[in-house]
Formats: C-alpha cells, structure tokens, sequence
C-alpha cells in the first residue's frame, strides 16, 4: 500500500488533477499559506511523494533540538547564579546553546559527553589557551618571516575530526597555508578523572591519546570546519622531548619565552587539561611516553564542577523528556 | 452509511462521477487480462453488472472520504505530535505560540545551524490556517473536498493511465462486488487528495512521526 501511495501522489502531481487539488488548497489554507509555502507540485512531486510514503523523522527531531537549544538559553540564566565561574571563564548563552547542540548532534545523545565539551568550553577561556595563543602567533609570523612563507594566524578549533571521521583533540591551535597544508601548533586534551589515564596509556601500551591524534592525523588527515586536509598536508610532529630543560613531563605551563624557544621548527605543543587533584602516580605516567606533554591543572575546583555538570546534565535531560 | 453520503452530492455531481468513472475507469478495466486472476473477478462483474458505474460510484464516494480523513487525522496527529515535542501544550500552549514568537528574531551567539533550526520553529507559526482547518476537518470537509475535486473523465484516464494498472488489480484484487471495488478506489482517491494538499503547504523542512506513518500502512494494508 505504501507503494502504491507513493506511485499515485509521483504521477498525480504531474496531471490536471493534481493541478486542480493545488488550486483548491489554496483556495482552503488561504494566501498566507499559499504564499509561505507556494512551490510548483510537478517539479517537488518526487520529494512529496516520498514524504507521502515515508515520513521524515530526522525533521522532527531537529525541531525537538532547536527547541532544546532555546531551552539552553533558561538552563544557563538558572545555573549562572549558582555557578560563578561560568562567568569567570566567559561562558555565555549562546556557547552554552552550542555545547547542547552538540551533544544532541552526536551519536546517542549521551549527556556524559557534556562533561568534555564543558570543559573544552571553559579551557578556551583560562588564561593559559591565551597565553598559548599568542605565543604560536608570535611563532607564526616568526616561521614566515624566516622561511617567507605565508601560514595564515595561529587560532583555536574545536571539533576536528580525523579521516574516518573520529574526533581528533578537543582544542587544536592550527595555521593554514596557501599552499593547502595545515600546521597542528598545539593540540589541547581536555580530560577528568575518570578517563585521565587516556593521557599516558591506550589499553596496555604506553601510548597516550596525543600520540594517536598524531598518528590518526598522518595517516588519515584531519577534517575541520568543512574543510578536509589529506595525511600529507597536515603538518604535525611532537616538540622534542629534550627541547624542554626539565624532561618529557612538563608539571605546569610554559611560559611564552619557553614556548618561542622549543618552537624551531614545525612542532605540536602536546598539552593536557586535567583535573588540580591528579595524584603524582598519575602525573609520572604521563612522563614515560617519551613525548613532551605539559599538564594544565583545572583552575577550578572538582567538587563544585561535578555539581554543575550534575545540575546542567539534570536540566537537560528534563528539557530533553518533555 | 454509503447511499447517504453520494446523496450528499447533488444529481449533476452525482453524475459527473458516475461519467468520469464510466469514461476514464472502463476502458482501462476492460483491458485487464481475463486469465489474470485479480482482475478476472472484476472484468466479470463489470462486463455482467448493468449497475455497476453506479455501484462503484457509491463506493468510491464512500472511499473517497474515508482515505481523506485518514489522511487528515494522520496529518493532524503528526502536526500536534510536532508542536508537543517543541513543548507547545506543554509550556506555553497552543495559543500563546501562534500569538508571539517562541525564539528571539536574531538570536545571538548561536551558530548558522542553530539559527536555522529555530527559524524553522518559528515558522510553524506560519501554518496556523493548517491547523485550525485540521482541528475542523471532518465528513462535512471530506465531502466538501469531494464535490469540487470529483475527476474529470480526462484527469482519471490520465491518472488511471499513468499509473498503469498493476495498482489497479491489486487494489480491486480481493473486492467481491462493483462497490467494495469502488470504496477502494475512492480510498485511494481520497488520501491522494489528502496528501495533494499537503504536500502543496507543508514545507519540506517540517517532519513528522515515521511511526504514526508506519501504523497508518500496516493498517490499510489490512484492508487490502
């Protein structure tokens, strides 16, 4: 029968009668709608009928996203006041939107996910990612002037994927040239305590997640803001680990000077944001991989984050059942 | 139930019907292939039934409004679905939210696709001739729908032609008499209308519920 539906309203569209039931729908919704939503039948008559035949719910769940994105809106005025440092670090309504937006827009819709991009969200605006910042611009234009080439100004991403589509860091600072390559200047893993050890180890190696966001992206390339890179044109390659007085493990942030100095060449800043309560196991873990990575402490305290992570995933999920 | 909807028609309605069907549906039913077996049953008893353009007719008429409103309720149950799951009824009703916009006009810090996605939200507002011609729809619309969408001799041939007749036999496949023949033409008819209209207003943009859809074909694949 769906068949056969979805046959009638495809050939019907293109006759007299089809003409004529437009003509009387116009007649019955009005010029409001006859002007809203006026469209030649014959030439959509493909999509009707299958819309026909077949309902689209992905549609609808996009409604259901854009009223939750609205709702976002509410849940951050509500949080805001029992949270400061959402106005510490910059947190607005709007990224707030974003960040459910995107866990809506993920497989499964796992609110647990809500925990990185929070804090993805708020290590975009602590004082180090600036600082970071800066100082890969300053190598930047340092690179250009030396080797006169034309990398365009170091920013922060988010969102990158690998070429298989997995995503690749949370926070990556990148250039792009001319020339079509893209630099990794940094990548930043934003992690807790729950998935911490991600950072030294994947399974029984002693490999962490930076050193796989490095091998994904010269193997498979890196894709971001609808742009896809190819394996050879992504420019990454980890900061010796000598390049740093102290060793691999690098217990707190550089200062620029250190920065500009380990940066001669076309080197990746590996950094991870993890929780301040990271025991010393934990922290020496990270030293044996035989890679620099420099930990950022959250300038937050745990406690009252899990509580907001508790209270915003709440008022999600209710948003979410309505 | 049937006789008192086709004398809803007036004699000339009644007999524009009655031509269009004798004129467009006929030849094609005269075509089907005797040794088929769904269309000998109804080759047989149009060839042997005097009455039976005015059974079917009967039928039709009664089909006709039954696949219309299945595809009304089917669309009304979908948009009020839709407007729910955007918490209309739920936080601010029905009402209110064809009255002012739910989302600000240019709301900031939002990404293009999120602008886009309320956009679509609000302009649901757009359709409030939709809904409130769906919360009104009943036999009285059907039949309203019916008088001035009866088909031409020409728009059914074209129609039954275009839509060959494999369709055809196995609509009529299992029908025993010119009437049951015609209710399930007329069904047919009438949810083509339905979703005629539909598809003239509706914005692609809008989705609704695959599984009222779904139930809504298991349903009339019963009837078959």
């Amino acid at each position: 029968m769906n068949f056969v539906v979805h046959e009638l309203v495809l050939l019907a569209t293109k006759t007299k009668y089809g003409r004529r039931v437009n003509k009387w729908s116009m007649r019955v919704f009005g010029e409001e709608v006859a002007r809203f939503s006026q469209r030649d039948l014959s030439m959509e008559a493909a999509r009707i009928a299958q819309r026909a035949a077949q309902r689209d719910f992905a549609e609808s769940v996009r409604l259901v996203e854009a009223f939750v994105i609205m709702e976002a809106k509410d849940i951050f005025e509500s949080l805001a006041g029992k949270y400061p440092m959402l106005r510490t670090y910059h947190l607005d309504r709007g990224s707030m939107a974003e960040m459910i937006r995107k866990v809506m827009d993920r497989k499964g819709r796992s609110l647990e996910s809500l925990r990185g991009l929070l804090v993805e969200a708020l290590g975009r605006n602590i004082p180090e990612t600036g600082e970071l910042l800066d100082a890969m611009e300053f190598v930047r234009k340092r690179a250009n002037k030396a080797l006169k080439k034309k990398w365009s100004p170091a920013r922060l991403v988010s969102g990158v994927r690998d070429g298989t589509e997995r995503e690749l860091g949370d926070l990556l600072v990148v250039s792009e040239n001319a020339d079509g390559r893209v630099w990794i200047m940094a990548i930043i893993e934003s992690k807790s305590f729950s998935n911490v050890t991600d950072l030294s180890t994947h399974g029984d190696r002693k490999v962490g997640q930076h050193l796989w966001d490095w091998r994904r992206a010269k193997t498979r390339g890196v894709s971001f803001e609808g742009r896809h890179y190819k394996a050879q044109d992504v420019v990454i390659e980890p900061v010796p680990a000598a390049a740093w007085g102290g060793g691999a493990y690098v217990p707190k942030k550089k200062s620029a000077a250190d920065r500009v100095r380990e940066m001669s060449g076309y080197y990746t800043e590996f950094i991870g944001f993890a929780p301040q309560e990271m025991s010393v196991e934990k922290l020496g873990n990270l030293a044996d991989q035989g890679i620099q990575l420099e930990y950022w402490p959250w300038p937050f305290d745990k406690n009252e984050f899990d509580r907001f992570q508790k209270d915003l995933t709440a008022a999600v999920d209710k948003a979410l059942r309505r | 139930m049937a006789s008192e909807l086709i004398e809803a028609l007036t004699p000339s309605e009644r007999e524009s019907l009655e031509r269009a069907i004798a004129a467009g549906l006929a030849p094609t039913i005269q075509r089907l292939p005797m040794l088929q077996a769904p269309g000998v049953g109804m080759a047989l008893l149009f060839l042997g039934d005097p009455a039976f353009i005015a059974k079917f007719s009967v039928g039709y008429v009664e089909g006709f409004a039954a696949g219309f409103l299945d595809g009304a309720k089917l669309w009304r149950d979908e948009f009020t679905a839709m407007l729910r799951l955007v918490g209309v009824g739920t936080i601010v009703g029905v009402a209110e939210f064809f009255v002012r916009p739910l989302v600000e006009s240019d709301p900031e810090g939002l990404m293009p696709q999120s602008k886009e996605a309320l956009s679509r939200l609000n302009s649901l507002r757009t359709l409030k001739p939709v809904l409130l011609w769906l919360d009104a729809v009943g036999m009285e619309t059907a039949l309203d729908t019916l008088r001035h969408l009866i088909p031409t001799a020409d728009e059914l041939t074209e129609v039954v032609i275009l839509a060959g007749r494999d369709w055809l036999l196995a609509l009529c496949g299992k029908a025993q008499d010119a009437r049951a023949m015609g209710t399930q033409c007329g069904r047919l008819f009438g949810r083509l209308a339905l979703e005629l209209m539909r598809g003239g207003v509706e914005p692609f943009s809008f989705g609704v519920a695959g599984s009222i859809e779904n139930e809504m074909i298991a349903t009339e694949e019963d009837r078959l």
